[in-house]
């Protein structure tokens, strides 16, 4: 069977770029998102063994990472705090548009939306990593996508 | 289901992505590797403070020996760091160094390497150290183990292992692995005033494998006789933290129950859950943030395990707390000052947690004495708590007392 480490090993190498680009929206730049990365990678190493197999394990690598940033900006960590993490396009300009809808959407949707779209995970994987149902997050994505088509067909009337 | 078929938000996403990739699978590891080592510390710190036998001061030829007085004198810094340790030491817990008498001790490891320790005589006969990974401790000489180890790493992952005996008997320390196999690891005798064999070992990759790691130093005399053994440790699981909230995995994290929630003055929320426990009985914790809040967590096994009056003062910085357990009998702790104010905190299923008010951290108002009742008014116990305790009150920069050599704390 395949050990833990080496599976933590498969998702930093697989998903690191999205990784990144998610939590970048949390940290405010890519560098310390890339730290936090770092961090929070090392210390599901070294816990590797203690990875119970009760989720997919890029939702619990995803979580050790969010509050790998968190500390990192000096603030708590995840569960309780999930609707106080305010993420948002690191470089806002690049699509400010999409930078303003999104803005609108409630923290916890907008998480949701940057796991999807930048880390790439399945709906059963941000299920997991935000406590959440599979139909809450198909539901969440359903309404945000929703939100920000509006959204943008508003800016673009 | 998918949004995969037609999805224009991906695209736009996709579009601002930085796809570049500067991952670094190496530096995970190191990173991992390192805070093993820094956790190891503080039990190798701790191991190191075991208490000794006095040794005799003859020394076997069997030995390498190294004259202390004719070893490299320390520099100031390192001398001020052993000072420093005297002057932070919590009272009457000063190891009792001398700092201008420390030396350099070259030791070779057992792969042809060398390391060094920093090692300072004590007033009470014993030594401190400093290793050049900058581990260390004390030791007094009284009646305790012979080897002294301290390990570095975990137990599925020991790298390190050093230390110093001080039986005089003591020829050849060695070190076994699981396969049944084991190495010598040399010691470096320092002469009196120290008189301790000291060792420092990088254990082979080969043992760091299932089933071929450490598993037990030992310690021989000069005919081969065993004079002591110390088994390598062994860490269980789950006292380690869940990474994802910084509890210890011994929770049922997920059956916890918010017992009681403060706001302090400084605007923080600080709420105390409990949860069962994996082994039995039930652990308690503050969080703040959604996190393990400073470091406080503790489990009772049942009823009676627990003193009236477990609880004490978390303080250092704002916000100071009155936290910790209470006996099943226990309905609220009466907390009395010493200008006479009483501040009553009720116990929520054998837990407290309470914020001291800042009118209650100078001297003359600060708390001395903790009272328990029960439900019915009836007093179950007092715990008396020294207001002069040093560190315990924050203080305005000013206010620090001045402990010399750059050491400061707050009265």
């Amino acid at each position: 069977m395949e050990s833990h480490a080496a599976r933590i090993e498969q998702v930093y190498r697989e998903r690191y770029v999205g990784f990144r680009n998610a939590l970048a929206a949390v940290t405010g730049d890519r560098d310390s998102a890339r730290d936090a990365i770092q961090e929070g990678f090392a210390r599901a190493l070294r816990s590797a063994r203690g990875f119970r197999g009760d989720g997919p394990i890029e939702a619990w690598v995803w979580k050790i990472c969010l509050r790998s940033a968190l500390e990192l900006r000096g603030r708590g960590s995840r569960h309780a705090s999930l609707d106080d993490v305010e993420a948002g396009l690191v470089e806002p300009l690049a699509d400010p548009m999409l930078a303003d809808a999104l803005r609108q959407l409630p923290a916890r949707r907008r998480l949701i939306v940057f796991l999807r779209y930048f880390a790439d995970l399945s709906y059963a994987e941000i299920a997991a990593a935000c406590d959440v149902s599979e139909g809450t997050v198909a539901a969440t994505l359903t309404q945000a996508r929703a939100s920000l088509a509006e959204q943008l067909q508003e800016v673009k009337g | 289901m998918s949004d995969r078929l037609h999805d224009p938000l991906r695209d736009r996403f996709t579009a601002i992505a930085d796809l570049r990739d500067d991952s670094d699978w190496l530096d995970v590891r190191r990173r991992a590797r390192r805070a093993a080592r820094r956790r190891s510390l503080l039990a190798a710190a701790a191991a190191v403070a075991v208490v000794l036998l006095l040794a005799a001061p003859a020394l076997g030829l069997h030995r390498v020996v190294v004259s202390f007085f004719d070893s490299e004198p320390a520099p100031q810094r390192v001398q001020l760091d052993f000072a420093r340790q005297e002057l932070g030491a919590p009272k009457g817990m000063a190891p009792g160094a001398i700092p201008d008498q420390t030396r350099k001790v070259v030791v070779p490891t057992a792969n042809g390497g060398r390391t060094f320790v920093w090692v300072a005589p004590t007033r009470s006969g014993g030594f401190c150290v400093r290793w050049e990974d900058p581990v260390g401790g004390c030791r007094t000489r009284a009646v305790g183990g012979q080897i002294g180890a301290g390990w570095m790493g975990r137990s599925e992952d020991l790298t390190f292992v050093y230390g110093a005996v001080l039986s005089d008997d003591a020829a050849r320390l060695e070190l076994r692995y699981e396969d049944g196999t084991a190495t010598d690891v040399p010691l470096t005798w320092v002469s009196p005033p120290i008189d301790a064999g000291f060792y420092f070992l990088e254990i082979p990759p080969a043992h760091l494998e299932d089933g071929a790691r450490a598993s037990e130093l030992v310690l021989y005399d000069e005919a081969g006789g065993v004079l002591a053994t110390e088994r390598a440790p062994v860490l269980d699981p789950l006292t380690e933290e869940d990474p994802t909230t910084g509890v210890p995995r011994i929770v049922r994290y997920d059956e916890r129950r918010l017992l009681h929630s403060i706001t302090t003055e400084n605007g923080r929320t600080i709420e105390l859950y409990e949860a069962p426990s994996r082994r039995a009985g039930t652990c308690a914790w503050l969080e703040s943030r959604g996190t393990l809040y400073r470091a406080f967590f503790g489990c009772a096994v049942g009823s009676g395990s627990t003193p009236t009056i477990g609880a004490g003062l978390a303080g250092g910085s704002a916000p100071v707390l009155l936290t910790g357990m209470v006996s099943d009998d226990v309905a609220r702790l009466e907390l009395r000052f010493q200008d006479g104010d009483r501040i009553e905190v009720p116990a929520i299923e054998g837990f407290v947690v309470a914020e001291l008010p800042r009118q209650h951290w100078a001297p003359g108002h600060r708390l001395e004495l903790i009272v328990a009742f029960d439900a019915s008014g009836t007093e179950l116990g007092r715990k008396p708590w020294d207001p002069t305790t040093r560190g315990v009150y924050p203080c305005a920069k000013q206010d620090e007392v001045d402990l010399g050599l750059g050491v400061t704390t707050c009265p």
